[in-house]
């Protein structure tokens, strides 16, 4: 293919779009997030800056860029410096590959809606997410502080974790399409006419779980849990580079968000789909559905402990994705045409029997026996007593 | 009831002892005080321990008194040892005179517990205790100079600079430096956290040779309750062991009280225990008024009651709230936070203020309860138990919160009567103990509750039998509310409480009787009471020396959360990181309790 320059000139400009869109999620992400858990809470939150406190992100970043930028005692100045860059360079390209529209005719050219159509994209998006956690570990090594220290660890040791169910879980979508594109996921998903969240629900929930521990979202906060670990990695941090953190923290957020909604919500998918103006609409509406349930997330559940989050990422999440994997190879291999549906139903059945188990369990567990004391029985009555 | 007056000595300890036990199996011997000489104790308390007749195996506290200049006392100090028998709810007063100057055995290889007690009594009043595994200092810096609750310790006078006499005051640097034993203050403040000479890690310095990691929780952790440091030694997020270093709170509420009259000092107590003012109030109110022999109208005894099972209520929404946040549950501290407010209402309206009420006076309540008060109650009454079946349905079988609290934190009933543990914290573990049911208050016996036990001694179990302890306070407070009796708010003495106001117009002797009271207070007979009430934290109590005249000479309080607190490092040790911060947020301590 000859050199073309204009080639180029779309590349360039289409990555800054995407640059500055992304970054300028980031401030809508935040105020979303500080609303819905006040609301959550019962509070009324930001609403000083702007309308509705929509500057507030602004104000804060602002603040923090003319904060003080403390380097500590100790500190391996060299690391210290760069691991905030680290951590935030990955979490930005990494959304290089995620398509948020079908392909646009611009004055006569065909201009795909995405960075770059990488064919193994799958692959790239969990290269990149791996190398985010550098960031971390060296933040919490170079800061000189016992507790970063631990949030780094813990970090390192998630991260690590993680990266395996969550790889997994993508075999599934990736067999069912026959392909590690983004873009070609989310044709096979228009050809077969259902998102890959129903016949690959397993691996979709196994995907959200190791996304929150991805992201160091709560309940999987550990390296940054306060209560625990004042600010875990990122205690010494302070001004710009503090913010940067911040910042990664919420565009990998973004990020898995969209790589959830290309791979198992059909990506731009949606009513009228082929007007190319409404793509990124869609796009960016099953995004926000999926930020929305992070924080949610964060605003109900404790967070869990350090032995448990391994235990269940390598106990419970990785034989699931594996199981997972397992069982869409074998259909996949058995009858290579009528996959998606069989694993439809099948996963449709495992829902069923999930909402049965717990139905049960949760039936079954209202004494609980450890003790002496038994749940409420009633609304507001005092319950009866065992001595 | 006293045993006798004689001193307990080597000759007569048998004869005096088998006369203790003759009384202490009759009715009137339930609670019963002995005098006993210095040398002594460690063998009176060793047969008072685990003789099978007595068992009096939790030491509540040891009270220190400095009889400075008093006639009539032989010693110039006394140490009194109060031990409860919880199996059938006995109680013993030990009182030891100690001439000054000499040393006390310690009973801390009997009563463990006693290792903090010791240790306050050495900081603040001096005692020297023989054979104590761990005498430093525990309130104050460890380079204080002095023991301030002596009478004899210097008060107050140092001239604070100002722009007026800025040259002709001594800085205050330069009076630090002299605070200091051999160092100056700049000194002091820079040796920092080095382990070989900070007082509270140093328990921990064969760890640190070790090469373990040390790691300083607190004074400015986000979850320490306020300033509590604690020091861990870590093996990877393993806790191989821990120390607390208390203090940081210390505004020396004890020595203030001496300085004030009766009614004045009861202010202080508010601001002990700032999760549960009224219950502090109660406490002390009911250790005066057993000092003065008076008896509070029924009206007033109902009115207490309701408003310390508020407080307990309130409390321990602050303890679910700021329990569920150091576990990660950020909503539910919020939604806490909002009923609590509720009930700080209704302190707001009954008092006029919402937190240090200083509500519950000597003699009743500051006032009567105004219009619409029984309604907002009720209506309290009705707003909270949807709120914890709320609560129940965030947390109680939350697959996570059950993995974090249940085996955590761990101590067993008989650890926990060693240590001094109680209130929810030894009910968690299973002693079904309750000082509302064992020795009744304020008419407690009249109310029909249940004290509720857990069984495991873990956080989980201590979070339950707080949460129904909510749900038992209400169920107080109902039948508080449903037979309030009408009357007085207050006794009629007003030679003791303030005469009503309308009577100031009319009357010269109110006039005079209000001047009195104001300007000059009370006299309070001599001697001293102890009465121990529930606070919301566990057994508080007053003991309160007064040698005559309107201030009190010794105000002593039993904080549980003092005694609590010694027992942390013992749940803690083998732990998680994370368990730490969930096992501090289980015990609900309150830091300005523990420091005073």
């Amino acid at each position: 293919m000859p050199f073309d320059v204009t080639e180029l000139v779309i590349a360039i400009v289409k990555a800054l779009v995407v640059f500055v869109a992304l970054l300028s999620i980031v401030p809508v992400l935040i105020w979303m997030e500080r609303k819905v858990i006040a609301d959550i809470q019962i509070r009324i939150g930001p609403n000083r800056a702007g309308p509705f406190g929509l500057l507030q992100p602004l104000a804060d970043a602002i603040k923090l860029i003319f904060k003080e930028n403390i380097i500590t005692q100790g500190a391996d100045k060299v690391v210290y410096f760069f691991a905030p860059a680290v951590s935030m360079v990955p979490a930005i390209i990494t959304f290089a590959v995620v398509p948020f529209g079908d392909t646009a005719h611009i004055l006569g050219r065909k201009v795909l809606l995405q960075v770059a159509d990488v064919n193994i994209g799958i692959l790239y998006i969990l290269a990149l997410s791996s190398l985010g956690v550098y960031g971390i570990v060296l933040a919490g090594w170079s800061s000189n502080n016992k507790y970063s220290l631990l949030g780094g660890v813990r970090s390192s040791a998630q991260m690590i974790s993680y990266e395996l169910p969550l790889g997994l879980a993508l075999v599934g979508p990736v067999l069912l399409s026959g392909s590690l594109s983004l873009r070609e996921m989310i044709n096979a998903q228009g050809r077969a006419g259902v998102w890959f969240i129903v016949p690959q629900f397993l691996a979709f929930a196994v995907y959200l779980i190791s996304g929150f521990a991805e992201t160091n979202r709560a309940p999987f906060d550990l390296p940054e849990a306060e209560q625990e670990l004042t600010a875990g990695y990122h205690t010494e941090y302070s001004s710009f580079r503090f913010a940067l953190f911040y910042m990664a923290e919420y565009v990998n957020m973004v990020t898995v968000g969209a790589v959830a909604t290309t791979i198992f919500l059909g990506g731009w998918r949606g009513p009228f789909g082929n007007i190319v103006i409404l793509q990124p609409v869609w796009f960016l509406v099953k995004l926000f559905a999926i930020l929305y349930f992070f924080i949610w997330v964060r605003g109900t559940l404790p967070r869990l402990r350090y032995d448990k989050l391994m235990k269940l990422g390598w106990k419970v999440l990785l034989p699931l994705a594996l199981l997972n994997l397992m069982v869409t190879a074998t259909v996949k291999a058995l009858a290579p045409q009528s996959a998606i549906p069989i694993m439809s139903v099948l996963s449709l059945v495992l829902v069923a029997i999930g909402v049965i188990a717990l139905t049960i369990i949760s039936a079954r567990s209202t004494r609980t026996p450890a003790s002496g004391l038994r749940e409420p029985s009633a609304e507001g009555a005092f319950y009866t007593w065992e001595s | 009831m006293t045993v006798t007056d004689e001193l307990i000595t080597s000759e007569s300890f048998d004869r005096l002892l088998a006369e203790a036990k003759a009384l202490s199996r009759r009715e009137e011997g339930r609670e019963i005080t002995l005098k006993c000489e210095p040398a002594e104790i460690v063998r009176l308390a060793g047969v008072f321990r685990d003789d099978p007749e007595l068992r009096f195996s939790f030491l509540s506290d040891i009270v220190y008194v400095d009889h400075y200049g008093q006639p009539g006392n032989g010693a110039r100090f006394e140490l009194i040892y109060r031990a409860y028998n919880l199996d059938d709810y006995r109680r013993i007063h030990i009182r030891v005179p100690v001439p000054d100057g000499q040393s006390v055995d310690s009973v801390a290889g009997i009563w463990p517990a006693a290792n903090w007690y010791e240790r306050e009594a050495f900081d603040l009043m001096g005692f020297r205790f023989a054979n104590h595994p761990d005498p430093r200092r525990i309130l104050l810096p460890s380079a204080f100079a002095g023991h301030p609750l002596r009478k004899d310790f210097p008060i107050g006078g140092e001239e604070v600079q100002f722009s007026v006499n800025w040259g002709e005051i001594e800085p205050q640097e330069t009076m630090l430096d002299q605070c200091f034993e051999g160092m100056t203050w700049k000194e002091y403040v820079e040796r920092g956290d080095d382990i070989e000479t900070e007082a509270g890690a140093s328990p921990l310095r064969k760890w640190a040779e070790e090469d373990r990691m040390i790691i300083n929780m607190g004074p400015q952790h986000p979850s320490t309750h306020g300033v509590l440091r604690l020091a861990l030694a870590l093996e990877g997020e393993t806790v191989l062991d821990a120390a607390c270093d208390i203090g940081f709170l210390h505004t020396g509420i004890e020595k203030s009280a001496e300085q004030l009259m009766f009614q004045q000092a009861l202010t202080l107590t508010d601001r002990m225990d700032y999760a549960g003012p009224l219950g502090d109030n109660l406490a002390y109110v009911l250790s005066v008024e057993k000092l003065l022999g008076i008896e509070v109208p029924p009206r007033a005894q109902a009115l207490r009651v309701m408003l310390a099972e508020l407080t307990r209520i309130a409390s321990h929404l602050l303890f679910l709230g700021t329990h569920a946040l150091e576990l990660g549950a950020v909503s539910v501290f919020l939604y806490c936070f909002q009923d609590r407010e509720q009930i700080l209402d209704i302190f707001e309206l009954a008092s006029g203020v919402r937190l240090m009420t200083s509500y519950i006076n000597i003699g009743g309540l500051r006032d009567d309860i105004p219009e619409g008060f029984s309604a907002k109650v009720r209506e309290f009454l009705e707003y909270l138990p949807p709120k914890l079946v709320e609560y129940h349905a965030l947390l109680t079988r939350n697959p996570i919160w059950l993995e974090r609290t249940r085996g955590v934190g761990v101590i067993s009933v008989e650890d926990g009567i060693r240590m001094g543990v109680s209130g929810a914290n030894i009910r968690g573990s299973g002693l079904k103990w309750d000082v509302r049911k064992a020795w009744p208050y304020s008419g407690y016996e009249n109310y029909d509750f249940e004290i509720p036990t857990g069984s495991n001694g873990d956080v989980y179990d201590r979070y339950l039998v707080r949460m129904e302890e909510m749900r038992q306070s209400l169920r107080i407070v109902r039948q508080a509310l449903d037979n309030l009796p009408g009357g007085d708010y207050r006794i009629s003495d007003y030679k003791i409480v303030l005469p009503p106001r309308d009577r100031l117009a009319v009357s010269m002797e109110a006039v005079i009787h209000h001047f009195l009271v104001a300007s000059r207070g009370f006299d309070v007979p001599a001697g001293d009471a102890y009465v121990s009430t529930e606070s919301a934290r566990g057994e508080m109590g007053f003991h309160v020396v007064s040698h005559g005249g309107p201030k009190p000479w010794r105000m002593k309080m039993r904080p549980p959360s003092f005694a609590t607190l010694q027992a942390l490092p013992k749940m803690v040790t083998g732990g998680m990181l994370a368990d730490v911060v969930a096992t501090v947020g289980s015990i609900d301590i309150i830091l300005g309790e523990v420091d005073r």
